[in-house]
Formats: C-alpha cells, structure tokens, sequence
C-alpha cells in the first residue's frame, strides 16, 4: 500500500475512533458489579451441573472402562510425506521447500501457503509495497519460477489433482466469496454458489474428488453441508446431526483421503478444539471432540489420523511432529530435522504436509 | 474483590479509559455499542484480575475487545442492523477540498466488515506485525494478511477516491 493510502487509512481509523469516553469510575464499577453478577450466577450454574453430573455417572459407573491412551499395536501406515518449514515471521518471510527429486531442501524468499499433492509445487505469498501488501502465486520448487496470481485472495488450497487452487476459502467467504487460481496461467475465478449465493456460506474446502464442501455457521441456512462442484451446482447435501456442539470459526478444515471424514479446528495456534465429522449416507456426524493442547493440525497423515505438530508455545522443536488417531490420541512421532542448517533457526514457525506419491518417506522423514 | 485490587482495577481503568474507549469506538463505529464492548471486556478484566494485573491486563483487555467483537459480528449471522449516528449515505467528493476525502474514508471505514476494519486497525492503528494482529484475533497470520488485503481492496472499492487522489498527487 501507499504511502498516501497508508496515512489516509490510519487517519481516518484516528477520527473513527474519537470521542469522549465515559467516565472511567462508572466503567469501574460497572465492571466491578457485572463480574459479582457472573460469579453468583456461575455458583448458581455449578450446583445444577454437580448435580446431574453425580446422577449420570451413578446411572452409568458400572458400564464405564478405563480408556487406553498408549499406541497401537500396529501403527499407521501413511503415504509418503512431503514438508516445507516456513519462516514468515519477519519481512521478507522465506520458507525450506522439500524438492523431491532430489531431497533437498530449498530455502525459498516467499511464504509458503500449501504444497500440491505431488510436492512439486506451492503456494506462496510475498510481500510487496513496502511489506503492507502481498501477492500470491505458484510457485514451481525445483526451478524456482513463479506464476503470480492476477490478483491476491488469500491463503491458495490445491485441488486433489493439482488442476486448481483454492483461494480465501478458509475464512469469510460471506463477505469476500472465494476464488479458483489457475496454476499454469495465473488467472483467477470467482466461485458461484448457485442459489445460496456466496454470503450464506462459511467455509469452502476440498473433497478428495475434486468436489467443494462447503459449511455454513451463520444460522442462516438449514444446518448442512453442502457439495458443490466447481461449476456452482449443489450436488450433495449432508444434513448436520449434532452430538457435540458445532464449533464457530473452524481452521483450516480439511477433508479426509477417504473422504469420510471433515476435521475441523477452532484455531491455527494451540488452546483450540478438533472436531471429527463422519461424512456419510446419513449425514453430517460430528464423532470426535477434543482440545489440542498447544497442538497445531497440519494435515492427514491417513484416513483415521492426523499429523499435528506441537505449538511454540510449548517449547518443542518446530520440526517435532506427532500423530493422533481421531480421539486425540498421540499413536507415533516424526522427529526428523527438516534440514540441519536450519534447524537452529527459530523463526521456523510452521509445517505444512501434503501426501505425495511419487515421494519416498525417507526423503521426508 | 478485595480492597487493594479494587483500587489497582480503578486506578488501571483511568488510567487507560480514554485509549480503550478509542480502540472500541474503531472497532464498532458506534458510540453505545463502543461503551457495551469496553465494559463487556471490563467486566471480563476484573474476574480475572489478580492473574491479568501481574502480566499485562491491557494486552488481556484489548484481546477480549476483538474477540468479543468478532464474536458478535458471526452471532449476529453476519447482517448486522446497526444503527448509525449518521446517515450512511456516501457523498461526492470535491476533488479540491482535503476535508471530503477525509470524510469519504471514514464513511468507507464503517461500511467494513467488523473483522476487516479490526484487522486494519491493529495493522495501521496500533502498528502491531501480522503475528502479534493474528495472536490478539486468535487466527493465523495467513489470515491477517488475507484479510488485510481483502480489507484494503474493499476500502478502495467504497471510496475509489483513494486512488484518484493518489494519482493526481503523482501527475501534479
């Protein structure tokens, strides 16, 4: 952004945002007393839970089992792994790239948003004007070259065949739609939603068959997902069964190999919840609930498990990765330096993981 | 809430009151809904207080204040009826006049999304890095910068002064 545009925006956030305010005593102690009136509501709240707590687990104690948190007997066979670090902390960001032709990694000058199912390519974003804006583009790792984007619409998804990427469909589609990049030339679509129209839609993510899911949250539309392919047209409906509650605001919500299975997150940086959803016949089942505890998910590593990584927050190595059957349950560890003149370098901040066949494990692991 | 920590709440509120109410009032354009966001976080601030006041309670009470205010914005299904101290009708500029581009941006800046005008204000505002505006949002920095983006190419679509403006400033 300009110069010009850049003092125009901040001043006019200035001007938004003068006014008197109120009289900080009040403020006080109208804090002061909403907080005595949350805390006698809550004992309130606790004393009807304690109570249907006890009665539950009396109806049930008999029947309940211990359940197993140590790993399988047989662990997960996954595919071949294909990893980038990224190092976007700072501007210029850069990223390590995995060229799996050779087994090396290339340190790359751009952000690395996602690497095509053949770990050939990626979707990167620089920087540009001063680093108040950004570009994003195809990137091809073992050249170097990059097709830019005719314009920027936010993080780029591959499709399962590495024909399209998927653009700003992780977050608000309502307000900005969401967008399909051709690799090759740099041209960009927009998506229509058919009837629906993009503003009642949440989400949009890719089905192993090309198709797009998309969610709904605001309240608007009947409680589904729906299918669409890439011409706009509803294919499929899935109609939401809930068990747990529907979670707001998922990242980044990424569909099993299978397709059985949506996982969504409530957020990309630890303290967040997974959310398991069986697809099928019947619907939309949320199956699974738990918190990540300074996990961070970065992909499937099979049709049951997920490849997370641990948070910085909880002091692991970046490059430490674990796996996690869809109860949240760690079933092995990947702890393999993602390249040994970077490892040292703490500004690597995230691991993106795509499933490539052609690949060998021991290139990535 | 014991006595001491009252009087440090206190003496923290009127300390910071004024800065708050400004961050509130960017967020929300409105006055009353600025005054039910600050108190909200408030109310949130003082429950915890003894944890928060040790560390950095306005890190915390800026933190709610964005969130609760994205919140309010997916709660309320994303067609929000706010009500607004001024007419939201957009007016012509005077291409000579300095003072109608002015009020061109800031009509533009509340017709944002909540969530693209929050994103703007803690990249252009408070001048944080796109990690620290996406730790505060509780998203990813890919999501900042998109959104940022987003923001900025909406702003220029509302008030496409912005450019003209810009372009006759290189031509003069």
């Amino acid at each position: 952004m300009t110069d010009h545009v850049t003092r125009e925006v901040t001043a006019g956030l200035g001007r938004l945002g003068a006014g008197t305010p109120p009289a900080p005593d009040a403020l006080a102690a109208g804090a002061v007393r909403g907080a005595a009136r949350v805390r006698r509501a809550r004992v309130a709240g606790t004393f009807v839970a304690v109570a249907v707590v006890i009665a539950v687990a009396v109806g049930v104690a008999t029947a309940a089992t211990p359940r197993r948190r140590s790993l399988p007997a047989t662990p997960p066979t996954g595919g071949h792994l294909v990893v980038a670090g990224i190092g976007c902390t700072a501007f210029p960001g850069y990223s390590m790239l995995l060229d799996p032709d050779t087994g090396a990694y290339r340190k790359v000058p751009y952000c690395v948003e996602d690497v095509s199912p053949d770990g050939r390519r990626a979707t990167v974003s620089e920087y540009v004007a001063a680093g108040r804006e950004f570009r994003d583009g195809a990137l091809t790792i073992a050249t170097g070259q990059v097709v830019w984007f005719d314009d920027p619409y936010g993080r780029g998804v591959w499709s399962p065949d590495g024909r399209h990427v998927l653009m700003g469909a992780d977050i608000d589609v309502a307000s900005s739609g969401a967008w399909l990049a051709d690799p090759d030339t740099g041209r960009v679509a927009r998506i229509s939603f058919g009837d629906l129209g993009d503003h009642q839609i949440d989400q949009v993510v890719w089905t192993p068959n090309g198709d797009l899911l998309a969610t709904a949250s605001c309240g608007c539309l009947p409680a589904a997902l729906y299918g669409y392919d890439l011409g706009g047209h509803l294919v499929r409906s899935l109609p939401k069964a809930p068990r747990y509650p529907w979670p707001r605001g998922l990242y980044p919500g990424r569909v099993s190999p299978d397709g059985r299975y949506l996982v969504e997150t409530s957020e990309s940086t630890g303290e967040g919840f997974v959310t398991s959803i069986l697809l099928d016949g019947a619907g939309a089942r949320a199956v699974g609930h738990f918190g990540l505890r300074g996990y961070f998910v970065v992909g499937w590593y099979d049709a049951t498990h997920l490849v997370v990584r641990e948070g910085a927050r909880s002091g692991k190595r970046p490059t430490e990765l674990v796996v996690m059957d869809l109860g949240g349950h760690i079933t092995s560890r990947l702890t393999r330096d993602v390249d040994s003149s970077s490892s040292s370098e703490q500004t690597l901040t995230t691991l993106f993981i795509a499933t490539a066949t052609d690949a060998t494990g021991d290139k990535a692991f | 809430m014991q006595a001491e920590d009252r009087a440090d709440f206190e003496a923290f509120v009127v300390a910071r009151s004024h800065a708050l109410f400004r961050t509130a009032l960017t967020l929300t354009g409105h006055r009353q809904q600025a005054e039910d966001l600050l108190q909200i976080a408030l109310v949130r601030t003082v429950r915890h207080w003894r944890r928060v006041s040790a560390d950095n309670p306005e890190a915390y009470l800026r933190t709610v204040m964005y969130r609760q205010q994205m919140n309010w914005w997916r709660q309320r299904g994303r067609r929000p009826e706010t009500p607004l101290p001024v007419p939201p009708d957009r007016g012509q500029a005077d291409s000579t006049a300095a003072v109608d581009l002015s009020l061109l941006v800031d009509t533009a800046l509340r017709r944002l999304a909540p969530r693209q005008r929050a994103v703007l204000t803690l990249r252009y505002l408070e001048d944080l890095s796109v990690e620290d505006a996406a730790e505060i949002l509780g998203c990813s920095p890919g999501t900042v910068r998109s959104q940022t983006v987003r923001a900025l190419r909406r702003l220029r679509e509302l008030c496409p002064e912005l450019d003209l403006r810009q372009n006759e400033g290189i031509h003069r």
